[in-house]
This record gives C-alpha cells, sequence and structure tokens, in this order.
C-alpha cells in the first residue's frame, strides 16, 4: 500500500510556521520576508541623514524642528523568495522503500507549503537521472500547490541520478532570491558537494535533507548476503556487493556512516549551509518542528 | 588398534555430503537494499581485519570434517587389542557328557563318536603345530586337556582314549555355559580360537561368529523309551500306582512291566508277596503317557493334546496296601537302556513302638499321640502301649519300645533303647542325672515361662510366653542336660542328647500348666519326635547329580550303592548333602543307639530331561560376546567420544568467532 503524508490534517498543522530566510537575500517585491534593506512599508526602521537625490517627501520635519538637520525616515522592506526543492527520484529513495519516498515527498510537501503559505514562490525539481524535472513550474499560492500535490503521489523513483548535473543543469537558478533545499539520502557517487557550491555560487540558501531509513541507519541483517542496490540493472551491476555480515562489519558499517554524516556536516558548516540527517521513522512532524526549528529554517 | 564394526566406516560418507553442501550449498541470500554506498564504504575500515577469516573458515570445515570422521570411527567401535596375536591355530573341544550322549547308534554310543570326532580334529590342528584343548563338559565341565601342542600329543591322546575305556560320559546334565565360561581364559589370550562343541542337542539359533561349530554326535536312528517317573498314592487305603512312560524318535506301543515285592505285608516277621502287572500303552513320537493303575474296576482312557492318561484296574488279587518295592521296567532294545527302568521305595513303613505310663492318667498326652499317629501314617506305624500303675513293672525295667512316655510316677531304672519323655517326675530314675528338689508354688497365680534357646529345634513355633504354670517342681540338671524353659528362674523343660541317653524333661504337671489346653502340646511332641527321630531323607526318587539332604537318628549313617559295594559313604556330621553320579538303588544304614538297624532304599535315576535324545533347544550363547567387549579389547569409545566433544567445542567457538 503506498504510503502518503498529503492530507488536509498534515497542512493545517503546518500554518503556524514560516520559513526562516537570511535577510541578506534579494528576492522580490510582494513577498512577507523581512530583509536588511529599508523599502515601503509601513513599519518604522530608522533615520538617517538626507543625501542628495532622496526624495524629499520622506524626510521627517519634526526631527528638523528640533535638530534643524535633514532626516529621512526609513521603514523596513519585505520581499518574496524563491524556495526550490530538489527532491531525489533516484531508485534508492523508495523503489522498493515506499515509507522512505513517502518520507521525501511529504518533507517536499512541507516546506513548499510554507512557501506558499508565506505568500513565496515555490518550485518543485524532480531529479532524474542528468536533469531535473519542474513539471509544474514556479508556483505562487496555494491553488497551485495544491494542483501540484495532486500529481506527487504517481512519482516514481526510479534509476539512479547524477545530483551535480541535475542542479547544475537547471536553467532558472536566480541569484540570491532564496532557498534551496535537496532532500536525497546522498548515497551516490556523483559528486553532490559540487551542486552546493555552485549553489552557494548563486548566493542561494541552501537546506540539504538527509533521508534514511531505520535498515540503513542499523542494518538488522547478518550472514552470507548479496546486497542488491537498487538502483542495480542487473545481478551483474558493480552496484551490488557480496559480503559476508558480521559483527565486526557492522561496527565497520556504523562507523563508516558516522563518518560520511561527519564529512557532510563538516562540509556544509564550511559553506554555511543546513543539514539535517532524518529517519523515516521518527515523525515529519518531529523533524519539521524540531530539526528544523533546531537548525533555524523554521521559525 | 581395530574396528569390531567396520561398517560403521560408511559413516565417512557423510565427509563426502559435508563437501557436496559446502560446493553446492547458497552461499549468499539474497538482500535488497536502497543502496550498497555504506557498505562499500565500510570495506575499507573492515579490510585491516580480515586476514584471519580464510584461516577460520578452513579450521571450521576441517572440524566438521574431524567430527564426521570421529562420529564414524564411534560406529565403528574401535578397540585397541590387547592380547598378542596368535599365529598358530587354537582349537577347544566341548566333549557334551549328559547322560543323553550314552545312547547307542551304529554300534557307537554319542558319547564315542564324539571323543571320535575330537580326536581326529586334534590330529588335524596339532599336525598345523596348532594348540589343542578338551573340555569334558558335564554338570561341572572341566578341561581334560589344556593347551596340548605337539610335544605332548600323545598324553591328549591318551586322555581321549581313556574317555572311552571308562565309559567316562556322565549320567546327568552338562553345562554348556560352564564350559565355555572355561574358554574365557583361551579367548583372552587368543580370540580366533574355534570352539568345537559336540553334543546331540539341536539348537534353533548357533551363533554365527564364524569361529563356533556345533558338530552333532547323533545317529539318525536312534531311539529311546523311557520310564520318567513312578510314584504310589495311597488311596483307601490301597495303594495306586502312577507311571509316566515316553518314547522318543518313534511312534510306537510299549509294554510296562511291574513287579510289586513285599507286598501285603503285615507284621515284621511278614515278607508279603509278589504282584506282577503289565501293560501295553501307545507312545505317540515325543508325548508323555501316563499310566495309572487302581483299584477300582474302573478303566478310562483320556486323551489330552501331548499326553495320554491310561488306567488299569487292580483286581482284588493285585490289590495292595503295602510293599516293600515296585520295580517298574520295559523290555525294549532301545538306544538308551538307563532309563528302562525305575524302583519305588517307601511303601514299607516302618513301626514306631510307644509306651505311656502315667500315675494318673489323663486324656492329653494319650490325644497327643493319636494326634502323631495320623501326621505320620504314611511314615510309620504307631503302637501306642498305655501301662497302668496297677501293672507290674518287668524286673528288668521297660525296654523294646522307641519311644518311652512317664508322667508323675517315674521308673526305677531309665529305659535304655529309646527316647525317653519324662514329665513332672516324682523321684529322678536312675542315671538320669537330675535332682527332683522341693516344690515351688505361686500361690495359685499363673506364671509364664521363658525361653532359653532361640533355635532349638524342640522349641520351634512355641511361644513360651503363652505357657503357663502355678506350680512346679524344682529340678537340677547335670551337665549333659539343656535347659530350654524356664519359669521364674525354675528349670521348666529341660532335654539331653547324648549318645547312651535321649531324655526330655517337663517339671511340671500338665494340671497345673496352660500347656494342655492349648496346641502348644501337640507341636512340643511334634518337635521332640522331628529332633530325635528325623526322616533321613525327604523322598525316596532323587536325581544324578541332585544334592541330597540326609539325616540321621544315629551317629553315622552309611549309604551304598546297591550293588556296587565301592560306592559307598558314611556320613556322621548331619545334616548332610549326598551327591550320586550313577543311577540305581541306594541304601541307606543305620544302627540307632539302642541297636536297632535301620536301613532305607532310594532311587536315583537320571534327569527326566536326559531321556529325551531329540531334544532341540532354543539358543546356544554365544561364547565370544564377552570376551570381545571386556577382556581382549580395550574399548577406545570413551578417548573417540572426548576427542568428538573436543572438535565440537572448537567448531562452536570458530563460529562463534567467524560471526563477531
Amino acid at each position: 500500500m503506498k504510503e502518503s503524508y498529503l492530507n488536509d490534517q498534515f497542512f493545517s498543522r503546518l500554518e503556524t510556521l514560516a520559513l526562516n530566510l537570511r535577510k541578506s537575500l534579494a528576492g522580490y517585491f510582494g513577498g512577507k520576508h523581512l530583509v536588511s534593506t529599508y523599502g515601503q512599508t509601513v513599519e518604522f526602521s530608522d533615520f538617517r541623514e538626507y543625501q542628495l537625490g532622496d526624495d524629499i517627501r520622506r524626510i521627517d520635519w519634526n526631527l528638523y524642528s528640533r535638530f534643524e538637520k535633514y532626516f529621512l525616515k526609513l521603514f523596513t522592506d519585505e520581499r518574496q523568495m524563491q524556495v526550490q526543492i530538489f527532491l531525489d527520484c533516484s531508485a534508492s529513495m523508495g523503489k522498493d522503500n515506499p515509507k522512505k519516498s513517502a518520507y521525501a515527498i511529504g518533507a517536499a510537501a512541507a516546506l513548499g507549503f510554507l512557501a506558499v503559505h508565506n505568500m513565496d514562490k515555490v518550485s518543485f525539481h524532480f531529479m532524474k537521472e542528468e536533469k531535473a524535472e519542474n513539471p509544474f513550474g514556479t508556483m505562487i499560492g496555494k491553488n497551485a500547490f495544491f494542483r501540484a500535490m495532486g500529481t506527487f503521489d504517481s512519482l516514481e523513483f526510479t534509476d539512479d541520478v547524477d545530483i551535480e548535473k541535475c542542479i547544475t543543469n537547471t536553467p532558472d537558478m536566480s541569484t540570491n532570491n532564496g532557498l534551496t533545499v535537496i532532500i536525497s539520502d546522498f548515497f551516490t557517487e556523483s559528486n553532490w558537494k559540487k551542486a552546493v557550491d555552485y549553489l552557494c555560487y548563486k548566493k542561494r540558501q541552501v537546506l540539504l535533507i538527509q533521508v534514511m531509513t531505520p535498515d540503513e541507519i542499523d542494518p538488522a541483517y547478518d550472514g552470507r548476503v548479496n546486497l542488491i542496490d537498487s538502483e542495480s540493472v542487473d545481478a551483474a551491476d558493480f552496484r551490488n556487493l557480496k559480503i559476508r555480515i558480521t559483527r565486526s562489519m557492522q561496527e565497520a558499517y556504523d562507523e563508516a556512516l558516522k563518518d560520511f554524516k561527519e564529512d557532510m556536516k563538516a562540509f556544509c558548516s564550511k559553506r554555511g549551509v543546513d543539514f539535517i540527517t532524518v529517519s523515516t521513522d521518527t515523525p515529519i512532524e518531529r523533524v519539521l518542528f524540531g530539526e528544523l526549528l533546531k537548525v533555524g529554517i523554521m521559525a | 588398534m581395530t574396528l569390531l564394526a567396520p561398517l560403521g566406516l560408511i559413516g565417512l560418507i557423510g565427509i563426502i555430503i559435508l563437501i557436496i553442501i559446502y560446493i553446492i550449498k547458497p552461499n549468499y541470500q539474497q538482500k535488497l537494499i536502497s543502496s550498497t554506498y555504506i557498505w562499500k564504504l565500510s570495506l575499507k575500515y573492515r579490510k585491516k581485519k580480515v586476514p584471519t577469516s580464510k584461516l577460520r573458515n578452513l579450521l571450521i570445515i576441517l572440524c566438521q570434517i574431524l567430527i564426521l570422521t570421529s562420529a564414524a570411527m564411534i560406529l565403528a567401535k574401535p578397540a585397541q587389542v590387547l592380547g598378542h596375536k596368535v599365529e598358530r591355530r587354537e582349537v577347544v573341544a566341548i566333549i557334551d557328557s549328559s547322560a543323553s550322549m550314552q545312547s547307542l547308534g551304529d554300534g557307537l554310543t554319542r558319547f564315542e563318536r564324539a571323543v571320535d570326532k575330537a580326536q581326529t580334529l586334534a590330529d588335524e590342528v596339532l599336525a598345523e603345530n596348532g594348540i589343542f584343548s578338551v573340555i569334558l563338559a558335564d554338570n561341572t565341565p572341566a578341561f581334560l586337556v589344556e593347551k596340548c601342542s605337539t610335544e605332548n600329543q600323545s598324553e591328549l591322546t591318551e586322555e581321549l582314549d581313556n574317555l572311552i575305556d571308562n565309559n567316562v560320559c556322565s549320567y546327568g546334565v552338562s553345562n554348556i555355559e560352564a564350559a565355555f565360561g572355561l574358554c574365557e581364559a583361551i579367548l583372552d589370550d587368543n580370540p580366533d580360537t574355534e570352539i568345537f562343541l559336540y553334543t546331540d542337542t539341536h539348537y534353533s539359533y548357533v551363533p554365527n561368529s564364524g569361529k563356533l561349530n556345533v558338530v552333532d554326535v547323533t545317529f539318525e536312528d536312534e531311539w529311546n523309551v523311557a520310564v520318567l517317573d513312578a510314584y504310589t498314592v495311597l488311596e483307601d487305603n490301597f495303594y495306586s500306582l502312577y507311571v509316566d512312560v515316553a518314547c522318543y524318535g518313534r511312534e510306537r506301543d510299549v509294554t510296562v512291566n511291574v513287579l510289586v515285592s513285599g507286598a501285603n505285608f503285615e507284621g515284621e516277621d511278614s515278607t508279603g508277596t509278589e504282584i506282577e502287572l503289565s501293560y501295553t500303552v501307545h507312545c505317540s513320537r515325543d508325548g508323555t503317557t501316563k499310566l495309572i493303575f487302581l483299584k477300582e474296576d474302573l478303566y478310562q482312557e483320556v486323551e489330552g493334546a501331548n499326553q495320554t492318561t491310561m488306567y488299569y484296574p487292580l483286581s482284588p488279587e493285585e490289590k495292595f496296601f503295602s510293599y516293600k518295592n515296585i520295580y517298574v521296567y520295559i523290555q525294549e532294545s532301545d538306544s538308551f537302556t538307563a532309563d528302562n527302568s525305575f524302583s519305588i521305595f517307601g511303601g514299607q513303613k516302618e513301626i514306631i513302638k510307644v509306651l505311656y505310663r502315667s500315675a494318673e492318667p489323663n486324656p492329653f498326652f494319650p490325644g497327643v499321640l493319636q494326634n502323631l499317629k495320623t501326621i505320620y501314617k504314611d511314615k510309620w506305624d504307631f503302637w501306642v502301649t498305655e501301662v497302668r500303675p496297677s501293672d507290674k513293672v518287668p524286673p528288668e525295667g521297660y525296654s523294646g519300645y522307641d519311644f518311652y512316655f512317664f508322667e508323675h510316677q517315674m521308673p526305677e531304672k531309665l529305659p535304655k533303647d529309646g527316647i525317653v519323655f519324662l514329665s513332672n517326675p516324682d523321684v529322678a530314675p536312675n542315671g538320669a542325672d537330675f535332682r527332683v528338689g522341693a516344690e515351688k508354688n505361686w500361690g495359685g497365680k499363673t506364671k509364664y515361662m521363658t525361653a532359653e534357646s532361640e533355635t532349638h529345634p524342640i522349641l520351634n513355633y512355641l511361644d513360651a510366653s503363652r505357657l503357663g504354670i502355678t506350680m512346679t517342681k524344682a529340678l537340677q540338671f547335670g551337665l549333659d542336660y539343656e535347659t530350654l524353659l524356664t519359669c521364674d528362674g525354675v528349670p521348666t523343660l529341660a532335654v539331653c542328647n547324648e549318645d547312651d541317653k535321649k531324655i526330655v524333661v517337663t517339671s511340671f504337671s500338665v494340671h497345673y500348666s496352660t500347656l494342655a489346653i492349648s496346641e502348644h502340646i501337640s507341636i512340643l511332641m511334634y518337635n521332640v519326635f522331628e529332633y530325635f527321630i528325623p526322616a533321613t531323607v525327604s523322598s525316596n526318587s532323587f536325581e544324578v547329580q541332585e544334592n541330597i539332604a540326609l539325616n540321621a537318628r544315629s551317629d553315622a549313617l552309611y549309604v551304598t550303592r546297591d550293588g556296587y559295594v565301592e560306592d559307598s559313604w558314611e556320613f556322621t556330621q548331619f545334616p548332610a548333602t549326598l551327591s550320586v553320579e550313577n543311577p540305581g538303588v541306594y541304601v541307606l544304614q543305620q544302627t540307632t543307639f539302642g541297636d536297632k538297624i535301620i536301613s532305607e532304599k532310594i532311587y536315583v535315576r537320571i534327569p527326566k530331561e536326559e531321556s529325551n535324545i531329540w531334544v532341540t533347544e532354543d539358543a546356544l550363547e554365544n561364547p565370544y560376546k564377552t570376551i570381545d567387549e571386556t577382556n581382549y579389547y580395550n574399548d577406545l569409545l570413551v578417548y573417540l567420544a572426548g576427542a568428538l566433544v573436543a572438535i565440537l567445542f572448537i567448531e562452536w567457538w570458530l563460529q562463534s568467532r567467524a560471526s563477531v
């Protein structure tokens, strides 16, 4: 039975949350995100001395009467951000594990909902092989979002994905105008780090969500096992692995996984990229209200 | 090391199966996972620990092969041969020496035939520089010659010749199992020793050890007619004669002849008459026919499944109420004649004369004597003479009786030719060796007695605590007496059993005791008679090699085989045991201390089962069985089992390490 988190109850609980983006982002007018620049809103922000070229209508005459100097009254600015969500649609994300794919879709949908809920633009990029498909375009508003949601359940997870190429080849990658979320298990030979570097170069705020199943965190099988990779083409595929899993092998696996995550975390930390690892047995609400709040991406 | 069950090595096939399992077994189970990415990374962390795994796997399969090998070896029963290997052929010949081996056929007895065959085999074995032993298997088998080689072949030949010349074959049974037991020592040294059993017994099952040979020494035309048993029963004052007849090897009519000697004799001077009886019965091949000679004019024939009962009516002239000897015989030229006749004794009852004299005659003791007369009616004729106080005592004293009973008034002289019972003596007779003291009176109060001996036969079944008296005489007994009962410290019953006097004394009157009104008076008198006049033998018919219990009422008992003076024995300690090797009539003679000569006869027959010369037994014991397991081999199973456990442990340990 195909699992799905996408229902009214799920989205209604998200309405209390909002995405918290960096204030230095440029963005577009019309959004609800406060930015560090001054704008035309009604909310007072600061004063500054008049300079040539400033609109004289914004001079605060009360201050002039007190100090005999011209000061301008500054107001805060609110911008609309563009949220890009890249979802890894490789076989490892759910070909044989519907829960993992449902979990990834749920996370993507939740972030997308938060974006449209805050008047941001959102686009879903389904990474398949070497390109990222964007079937719904850039969506603004909940109507468009929910129309798109109706097709999410039929999303297929097949083949393998080159994250680097998928992201770098995305055509509408604007600069400094929003958040890019990559949802994947990152169990890939492709150089996803280059993709992250590319996003950083584009001055986008980046969030990496690594989705793992409990079996991947703590494998429960042992003995002589022929591990068939879900992305493998046939039995002779190089991804498949014949191995005798012993207790020491399991310890080695734990160590390797730990190092892999530490490496990701260090890489992200250096670049100011947010990174969380979630297990599919963790309720998705806990991830949104806990992990994302913890890293500061949610407010 | 040798293998007692080499077929157990078939278990080694398990090794091949193990290897095949290792080859064809699915080495890896398929497991579909999302990605092998981390697993591949983990290999780098694991590589440094890998080198011992191959060695461990090798050790595991090696252990498993060793486990299978050990199990197969255990099934094969490995044993270490302790005895030294004897290259020379060794043979033990066991010659059955039971009575049936005397059966004659084709001019030779079976025994002679067995000895001849043993001699032939001995010549053959010794010619090969072998070793030959001979066991004569009678009731108690023994080596005739042990481990004979060519150096002492003449001794062997001489011993075997002696067997035939002296007709050493017994009239009893043979104990083949004991003979096999004698072989154990030889088999300890050389388990390859062959055993040849020369016998006439057919076995339904003979162990197929390859080294045990049963040689049949019978001759096909042999047959035997036998009087298996004969006895008399006193019925309605006349004897009925029961005779069991059988014919083995043939079915035919057999004429049974009976000669009753001393029939219907009366009194010591009577010799009686002779009665001859003859009757032809039909004997089936292996069944027993019972022929009954009855006094009634009744003829009845009843046939059973394998036994026929036939009746012969005795005419008034043929009836007999007593006899000295009954001789039952069959005149047939069969193969085995030792069982063609049978003698019955015991029809002549001994006369026991009893004198009873009492100053105050009462019904108690005469009544007891009547009881004894009934008890011993098959054994003795009781002649009881009661003497009144007014009767004149013979000047030389009383004599000519076997048992004297004096009550209250004692004779002046003690009789010398019989047992004397003195009850409540007023004076001590001359030679009685006791003195009569004052009267002990407890004023009408009953005092109960105490037994001074727990084992004396006269006190058998007597409960002294129930014997009470109110007064008694204080008797002082001499050293020849043994005090059996006392009352309040005063001796009340004493016995003297010396060579020249046999006396029982009670110090109290039956009128002042509970003795007369209880069963103890009969028990006491019965015990006295059994003690002083015991039965010499329990029966008049025994089997060869049977232990015959003998008793005597004198110092010595002489036993002689009738017609064979050289076969005689003298017994002076009783009870004694006699076992005889030859069938026939044996005379038991003794002289009592009253110079009365008592002569009894018994008949010793061959064992009934030996008359069946074509007997078949179920199974023959395997003489090699116990030797193989206990003496010759040091069983290695324990060591192999220990090794198996150790290897299993190592294999388990390696497996557990392999999963770490």
